[in-house]
């Protein structure tokens, strides 16, 4: 067996830069922000090093771009690069955050030898600007140390392969902290000199695990690997560094994606007719489109051209931080697209989602929404609206003490109130805040009657006008 | 319509943390505008804002009501949360108040308190008054809420009030009618209050800032934990009138007029316990002053001295202050006892009594300092003695003060810590929902000295907001929340002792620390309210000054103390002329060492001037030069008339000392007493919240109408700023100048001595034990490695030529505990090997590891690698039963032939990690055998050569520094093989290389060597990180340094 | 939801006897006692269209199907908003203890559309109730939609304007609704089917700003007295 470990020494950084078509320096930092965990090309040029405080780092480079690492974003992005590798290779390991192994001893035949491999890979790496330090070795581990420390060649020779190995120092073969110690506390600085203790020493004064760590280096213990199997769902993102205000600046990440997905359907042979595109924002909910062919349909152009669409339609409603697409539903390309769209299910739950998306589909997405409460003080800012979904009282309950009377109809906006109301019946109420915001609210409420006989929820605002607010329908 | 009369009595200041929006002067201020007839402070279980409040109302027609607020943690039965106010009505209601609250405080964790109903019973509270803050509808029935109201009603008949708030709020109507129900029913009257959480409607985004903090969110999320409005403020009277029935605003005039408590009139009554039954306090003092002045002056008392201690004693006994020095002579006497060096100092301490008492030993012979100077008859104001104790011994005497007057009667004053410029705007822009990565980022770029103008700019450049406003708004926003209270800390040694119970004086908290306990108030409040505290305060130097002493009395054979050391010595002298002054007492800083070649200090009086010339006030008054110049006879002293002569004579007609300063603003300014008391009381707050500027019209008119310069003048004023908040008294100065003395005196003497007791008095000072080291090799003190056949836990003088052998205490991490038992087992031949090393001293891995670390088993290890790999042996049962049988053979260490030599690099990285020091050859020194850094000039070379010219230097990087005072300027100090080299950064000249200057550890400068006497700088052009040189010596680990 | 349902549909048996022969058709009590009294115990049709027909908002129409709508959304049905002249605000409902999942707001831009939405989801068995404020009605619309209304089971309630009182129209219950005293809601039956129109009643609507305390006038001296011109 031979064994190909790619080593991502900045993806994430790579990852955003991809998103953002620009090249400024970009760090990553750890959980808590204090210390520099990548640091791009850039970043490094200024003197930007990993494991920097990041006081420092910003120093040196005040216009630094921050962004904090995320486990579970690392390991999404990890999984994208492994599910490109699957067209290339059958048998892939993830090594979380940053490496992928592959076993490439089975493809040399396929390619035409191993020279073909390398070279297949580097082309791919070099097409989707990452970058990689690429290692061979016969045992797991050999191919990982090797890439990790960027001395990878394209050899199969154990022998080559070894005395990179013993060549290397102690700091680059990764033991775990306490075995490096103690192997640098007897003055031991090569792995080389590690291997020529004798293997009995070696269990009894360090540790037996210190021992099958390098016999699994060397080959001489198994090291079996579990496989990664592809998801059966298409999912990319975007993220941005920062914050898009027009919809023109997200038809550059997407376009990417979507040759992406165009690359993924091509090499199941399916197609697709449905995609859900979601905007996140800063502060308020996403924005979640749901994209419809007309039939089954695999160009990135196409999908192009359909959100475009959709954008012109509606303006972005927030900046947008991030995005990303996701497809769900594949259809073989020779299988004729026969979805029952009235669905007559006995099921409600389906019968919901069925006369959801039929009204979605004719009125579009935004002419349906669920409403929700919000803790705010200020009236218009007390309720808010949802894209249509099925839950199940998942708001808790208030009590009906804890909410104010408050009227079953808000006016869009203020009405100039044009009459002295017939009877007034509580207040003020006053309500002043949002100065946060800018929009600030600073009002006194009262109920009162109007000579309609209309039950009306006016205010009078900081400038001595009166207004409508709402009716007590 | 007629004004009505009102009196506020809900109302939090800021000392209710995160919750009160103003400062307690800003409500009393604005309570007494709005014409109130009285305000009452109810901080949550809390009396903390009262002496400022009380500050700013003692001109003022509005009374000042002591209160506090409470809710309870759990429910009488039946009834719902009781949550009230309690005022105290008559000075036993404020000790019965302060009682309940350090009830309260004491049983719950710093910063929480705990109030149970049971405590309500309890306590005696008979006269307090009690305002009940009935639950709203939604918190609790209506038979709850009166439960809670019979059961309060049953505690404080007659006492009790319902409180009615109108803030306009949604609910408001509902509790309005519970409030008439509930009087109904309880047959209870209602008052009218503001439920105050600031002074202005204009602090509402502060509070809503600080109620999104207090719940861990921010403004866009508080959502209903922010208030509905901004009502909660001072009201005007007028508003009142329109929102209240007039009956509830009399009520709340009734009750303010039934309080009569004054917090000027608490009196601090020192502890009597120490005079003995049949004695007067001044006929006790005067017995033991004079018999401490038999002992100081065996010879007989000088006559001035004679003269100065009968006046001290006249005006100590009619400013009743005996027991008070009576108290600090007590706790110096146990420290005496203990034999714990301690000294005095402080605007009291050096006087003749002081000196008799033991409580200084500045000879009132010796030096000029007048008492009268420090306690003043016109000023009504307690004096204040500081006594340093040695900093590993002072919890002896802080335990000694708790034991001798019980936890009831003395505890320490607090310390309020403040919002200061990062806190408040890491905070705000929390709140406001900022990006914290981004806001680290402001904060790292904001130039403090540029005030106002980029602000704005630059927090829409960092993308915070997009919204200018709220730019504005969190400017405005951090510069309010600035000064504010965040908690109360412990103050670093100021104690108040009582004669009564003190809680009934002032409320008692816990502190973080265990076991330690503070009063409410912090010194400045105690000074305000006229209370006294007693400084016990931690100084290492003493510590090093009383190990040192003991080593001379042990070479000497026989006791010697401070009084044997020769005064005037000229040797000492001829050596501080040098700047020689590495670990000596407080002029061993960059700065000091720089002054001492200039002002030659050849007299102890030159000591006490030299401690306080190198300081904010004289430099930025520019005092300094015109000093040089007189002492050295380069220019002529001259007074304008003799009152200025009086004042300034013995600095050479140049202020130096923060008293002088203030009397010339009388006697050249024609300041009167009070106002040059208002100028003092300035100065020592001005960086808190004062304004020096209303002092300096009078100040620089007063001096021209009496004939003195403008130049002088505007000096003076500049020199009075630079005191602001760093006043340093002549007094103070006299003490640290002794302490300056008797170090130096050891340095110069005794230098194994000195160096062996600094380093066992570790951490203090400015020097790491590298640095003392290498200069203890300079003064030719031979040091020998830590060895565990011959080292102690402390460092020792071994032989007759007193080599100092490093103890074990110089191992990182290596416990104390393990050190002695090491010493204790020591066989008489020595340790013969790591696992005889092991059992015997009965040593876990991670010591023994450390030991290995340290190379301090060459007995019988040849070196570190050798070591290590016996420690690697693991321990097998076998081998200590085969110990016990036969020694010789088990105990044979086990080498392995395979293991590499360590190298000289290996050696030095090795003893860095493990002592933070070597004393093998500089890693300079390594580098330049290598051939490395040919053209570089050493700290000893660069001594020799001429000013101006172009030199290169390379050291380790061992201190970067960028004084706020230095307009940009970094220093750099650099250490290589013969000592430190000085380098300045211009600004410019950093920001183009701000690389190699901020991440170097090996720096290359190229520059121009500047030299000013003997002080020698390197002003720098090229700066080169050579950090790489470090990574090619044979390193074993990435930390070094 | 199932066990409310039935309880539901055994009301609606017991009282098969004195309605049509139509077997489908049960209807929702109204929970108003007095209108329910009115409408012979059967409330709100299911499986038919009503209309309200009033002049303008904030009489207490609302509050008239407010024990409906919380009835629905509590058993997890849907209950549509088609149209509404204003914002039906969240906090207030969520006063009334309505599940907020439940509602669903659906704004249309012209009269197919709107036709077309309203036959949907009278059509879906998730629809609990549909509310809607239509434009103007031709007859025929009209019979269109009782027919969609028919295929389910639903209850159908149109606002419209009071003006319409004259048209005919197929839908089974007709109510106008006029504001009253006390800010009271009164309630006239103009057509009911298989039975005759005329009834009258008026219901206390008051609750609805939480005017029911009353409170004494002497505490609440606030500036609105004289201020509101």
């Amino acid at each position: 067996m031979l064994w190909l470990y790619l080593h991502f020494p900045h993806l994430l950084l790579d990852h955003i830069h991809r998103s953002n078509g620009n090249s400024s320096a970009l760090v990553i930092v750890e959980g808590s922000g204090q210390k520099v965990m990548q640091a791009c090309p850039a970043a490094r040029s200024l003197g930007v090093a990993v494991g920097m405080r990041l006081k420092t780092a910003i120093s040196l480079a005040p216009d630094l771009g921050i962004i904090r690492a995320d486990q579970q974003y690392e390991s999404r992005v990890l999984e994208d690069q492994a599910r490109w590798l699957y067209r290339y290779a059958a048998y892939i390991v993830l090594v979380p955050p940053d490496g992928l192994l592959a076993e490439v001893g089975s493809l040399q035949r396929l390619y035409g030898g191993l020279q073909a491999v390398w070279q297949t890979l580097e082309d791919v790496l070099h097409e989707r600007q990452l970058t990689a330090w690429p290692g061979l070795g016969h045992t797991p581990q050999a191919a990982r140390l090797i890439a990790r420390n960027g001395k990878g060649e394209c050899t199969s020779d154990k022998d080559t392969i070894l005395r990179v190995l013993a060549a290397m120092p102690l700091l680059a073969a990764e033991f775990d902290q306490r075995t490096r110690t103690r192997l640098q506390r007897i003055g031991l600085t090569r792995l080389g000199e590690v291997f020529s203790l004798p293997p009995a020493e070696l269990a009894r004064r360090f540790s037996p695990d210190a021992l099958k760590y390098i016999q699994k280096i060397q080959g001489t213990r198994p090291d079996p690997q579990s496989p990664w199997q592809p998801p059966q769902h298409f999912r990319q993102q975007a993220d941005f560094v920062q914050d898009i205000e027009h919809s023109q600046g997200l038809l550059f990440p997407l376009q990417r994606i979507l040759c992406e997905l165009e690359n993924e359907l091509c090499w199941r042979q399916q197609d697709t007719d449905c995609l859900l595109l979601v905007l996140q924002h800063r502060q308020t909910e996403p924005t979640r489109l749901r994209i419809r062919t007309s039939g089954p349909e695999h160009r990135a152009s196409t999908f192009l051209n359909l959100i475009g669409l959709r954008f012109e339609q509606e303006p972005l409603q927030a900046p947008v931080v991030s995005l990303y697409l996701t497809v769900k539903r594949f259809l073989d390309r020779e299988a004729p697209g026969g979805q029952d769209l009235l669905g007559e299910s006995q099921d409600t739950n389906e019968a919901w989602h069925t006369l959801m998306s039929r009204l979605q589909a004719r009125l579009g997405d935004t002419a349906l929404v669920q409403l929700t409460t919000r803790a705010d003080h200020r009236p218009e800012r007390a309720w808010s609206t949802t894209g249509v979904r099925r839950t199940h009282s998942g708001n808790a309950r208030v009590t009906t003490s804890q909410v104010p009377p408050r009227p079953l109809w808000l006016l869009q906006g203020p009405h100039p109130l044009s009459e002295p109301p017939a009877a007034w019946f509580s207040g003020p109420e006053r309500i002043s805040g949002g100065w946060w915001d800018d929009q600030r609210v600073h009002r006194d409420y009262y109920i009162a009657q109007l000579n309609s006989g209309q039950l009306a929820w006016v205010f009078r605002d900081a400038q001595g006008g009166w207004f409508i607010h709402g009716w007590f329908g | 319509m007629h004004t009505p009369t009102y009196a506020e009595l809900f109302c939090f200041s800021n000392f209710t943390f995160l919750t009160g929006a103003s400062h307690p002067h800003e409500l009393a201020e604005r309570a007494a505008e709005l014409g109130y007839t009285a305000l009452a402070i109810t901080d949550v279980c809390s009396v903390a804002a009262i002496p400022r409040a009380w500050a700013a109302l003692k001109e003022s027609p509005v009374k000042l009501i002591t209160g506090s607020w409470f809710q309870l943690a759990d429910h009488p039965p039946g009834a719902s949360l009781p949550r009230f106010i309690l005022l105290a009505r008559t000075r036993k209601g404020y000790g019965q108040l302060c009682r309940l609250i350090t009830t309260a405080r004491r049983r719950a964790e710093k910063g929480q308190y705990q109030l149970f109903s049971d405590d309500m019973e309890q306590h005696a509270l008979d006269d307090c008054l009690c305002l009940w803050l009935p639950p709203s509808t939604a918190e609790a029935e209506a038979e709850q809420a009166l439960a809670c109201g019979e059961w309060l009603l049953r505690l404080f008949e007659h006492r009790l009030w319902i409180a009615a708030a109108r803030t306009l709020e949604s609910s408001e109507e509902q509790q309005l009618a519970r409030i008439h129900w509930l009087s109904d029913h309880l047959n209870c009257p209602v008052t009218a209050t503001g439920e105050v959480h600031m002074h202005s409607r204009q602090r509402q985004p502060l509070q809503d800032v600080l109620t999104a903090l207090r719940n861990h969110t921010t403004l866009e999320n508080a959502g209903h934990c922010l208030f509905q409005n901004g009502e909660r403020y001072l009201r005007p009277l007028k508003v009142l009138q329109r929102l209240f029935p007039e009956a509830w605003l009399k009520e709340s005039v009734q009750i303010a007029r039934q309080c009569t408590f004054e917090p000027g009139s608490l009196r601090y009554e020192y502890p009597p316990d120490l005079v003995p039954q049949e004695e007067s306090p001044a006929g006790y003092l005067e017995r033991i002053t004079r018999k401490g002045e038999r002992k100081r002056y065996p010879k007989g008392t000088p006559l001035p001295v004679q003269a100065l201690i009968r006046k001290e004693l006249g005006l100590i006994s009619e400013m009743q202050y005996e027991h008070y020095f009576l108290t600090i002579h007590d706790i110096v006497d146990f420290a005496r006892s203990r034999g714990i060096l301690c000294q005095g100092r402080g605007s009291a301490a050096n006087s003749a009594v002081c000196y008799c008492l033991g409580i200084t030993e500045v000879n009132p012979a010796q030096t000029d300092l007048l008492f009268e100077r420090f306690i003043s008859k016109d000023r009504n104001e307690p004096p204040d003695i500081d006594v340093d104790f040695e900093h590993e011994r002072r919890e002896e005497v802080i335990q000694y003060i708790y034991q001798r007057y019980t936890r009831e009667r003395a505890a320490l004053a607090a310390t309020v810590i403040r919002y200061r410029p990062r806190s408040a705007i890491r905070d705000v822009g929390k709140a406001i929902g900022f990006d914290p990565a981004l806001v680290e980022q402001l904060l790292e770029g904001i130039d403090w000295r540029d005030k106002s103008t980029n602000w704005r700019q630059q927090i829409l450049d960092k993308g915070l907001t997009r919204n200018p406003k709220v730019a504005d708004q969190f400017f405005t926003l951090v510069n309010t929340l600035l000064g504010f209270p965040r908690h109360l800390s412990q103050h670093v040694g100021g104690f108040v002792i009582s004669s009564g119970p003190l809680s009934e004086l002032v409320p008692v908290e816990n502190a973080a620390m265990a076991d330690r306990t503070v009063i409410q108030w912090d010194k400045d409040d105690l000074e305000s309210l006229g209370l006294m505290k007693v400084d016990v305060l931690a100084l290492g130097m003493l510590t090093a000054i009383r190990k040192a002493l003991t080593l001379i009395s042990q070479q000497k054979g026989r006791p010697f103390h401070i009084q044997d050391i020769p005064q005037e010595d000229r040797a000492t002298y001829n050596m501080l002329q040098t700047g020689d002054s590495i670990g000596v007492f407080q002029i061993e800083s960059r700065a000091q060492m720089n002054m001492l070649p200039r002002l030659k200090p050849e007299t102890f009086y030159d000591l006490v001037i030299e401690v306080a010339i190198v300081r904010p006030g004289p430099i930025q008054g520019d005092m300094v030069h015109p000093y040089l110049r007189r002492k050295h006879g380069l220019e002529a002293v001259n007074y304008p008339n003799d009152a200025v002569r009086s004042v300034l004579e013995r600095t050479l007609g140049v202020p130096i000392f923060q008293e002088q300063v203030i009397k010339l603003a009388m006697v050249a300014a024609g300041f009167t007493a009070g106002e040059a008391d208002q100028l003092r009381r300035a100065m020592a707050a001005w960086k808190v919240h004062g304004d020096m500027s209303p002092f300096r019209e009078k100040l620089i008119s007063g001096m021209l109408a009496r004939g003195h310069s403008t130049d002088f003048a505007e000096r003076l004023y500049q020199q009075i700023c630079g005191f602001g908040g760093y006043g340093f008294p002549e007094s103070h100065a006299a003490s640290f100048a002794l302490l300056v003395y008797v170090s130096a005196w050891i340095k110069r003497h005794y230098p194994a001595t000195f160096y062996c007791a600094l380093l066992n008095s570790q951490p203090m000072g400015f020097y790491s034990p590298s640095q003392l080291i290498q200069d203890a090799r300079r003064h030719n003190v031979a040091i020998l490695p830590p060895d565990i056949n011959h080292s102690l836990w402390e460092h020792t003088l071994e032989g007759p030529d007193h080599k100092l052998r490093l103890g074990l205490r110089i191992i990182r991490g290596f416990p104390e505990s393990a050190a002695n038992r090491l010493c204790q087992q020591r066989p008489e031949s020595g340790y013969r090997s790591a696992a005889e090393t092991r059992n015997l001293a009965a040593l876990n891995q991670r010591e023994m590891e450390l030991l290995a670390g340290a190379n301090a088993m060459t007995g019988f290890a040849q070196n570190r690698h050798q070591a290590y790999w016996q420690l690697l042996e693991q321990e097998k049962p076998t081998r200590l039963f085969a110990a016990a049988e036969n020694d010789n053979e088990s105990y044979q260490p086990d080498t392995c032939s395979q293991l590499p030599e360590p190298t000289e690099g290996q050696n030095l990285f090795a003893d860095y990690n493990s002592q933070g020091l070597s004393l093998e050859r500089h890693p300079l020194a390594l580098l330049k055998a290598q051939g490395h850094l040919q053209l570089c000039l050493s700290a000893e070379q660069l001594k020799t050569t001429k000013t101006g010219l172009p030199v290169q230097v390379a050291g380790l990087v061992t201190g970067r520094q960028r004084p706020g005072s230095a307009s940009g300027v970094t220093f750099v100090t650099l250490e290589d093989e013969t000592g430190n080299v000085n380098v300045v950064v211009w600004l410019e000249t950093a920001r183009r290389q701000r690389k190699p200057l901020l991440t170097a550890r090996l720096l290359h400068v190229k520059g121009i060597l500047e030299r000013e006497g003997e002080i020698v700088h390197v002003m720098a052009g090229k700066l080169s990180d050579l950090s790489h040189l470090i990574q090619s010596l044979p390193i074993s680990s990435r930390d070094f340094h | 939801m199932s066990e409310l349902l039935e309880t539901l549909l055994q009301d609606a048996r017991v009282w098969q006897g004195h309605t049509h022969k139509r077997t489908t058709q049960v209807a929702e009590p109204t929970s108003y006692q007095a209108l329910d009294n009115q409408l012979g115990g059967l409330g709100w049709p299911r499986g038919a269209l009503s209309e309200c027909l009033l002049d303008t908002p904030g009489i207490g129409e609302l509050q008239l199907l407010i024990p409906l709508i919380q009835r629905f959304s509590q058993a997890g049905k849907t209950v549509f908003w088609l149209n509404p002249p204003h914002i039906p605000y969240a906090p207030a409902l969520a006063r009334e203890n309505v599940s907020l999942d439940q509602m669903v707001l659906i704004h249309t831009e012209d009269k197919n559309d709107f036709l077309w939405t309203l036959e949907n989801c009278l059509r879906s068995p998730v629809t609990g109730l549909v509310m809607a404020w239509p434009e103007e009605l031709a007859a025929r619309e009209v019979r269109r939609l009782q027919l969609a209304a028919e295929a389910g089971s639903n209850v159908c309630v149109l606002f419209r304007e009071r003006r319409h009182i004259r048209q005919n129209s197929p839908a089974a219950l007709r109510l106008e609704l006029e504001p009253d005293d006390q800010q009271g809601l009164k309630v006239k039956v103009v057509k009911r089917r298989g039975s005759w129109p005329g009834q009258h009643c008026s219901l206390a609507m008051a609750h609805r700003a939480g005017l029911l305390q009353q409170t004494p006038a002497c505490v609440l001296q606030g500036p609105w007295s004289g201020s509101a011109r």
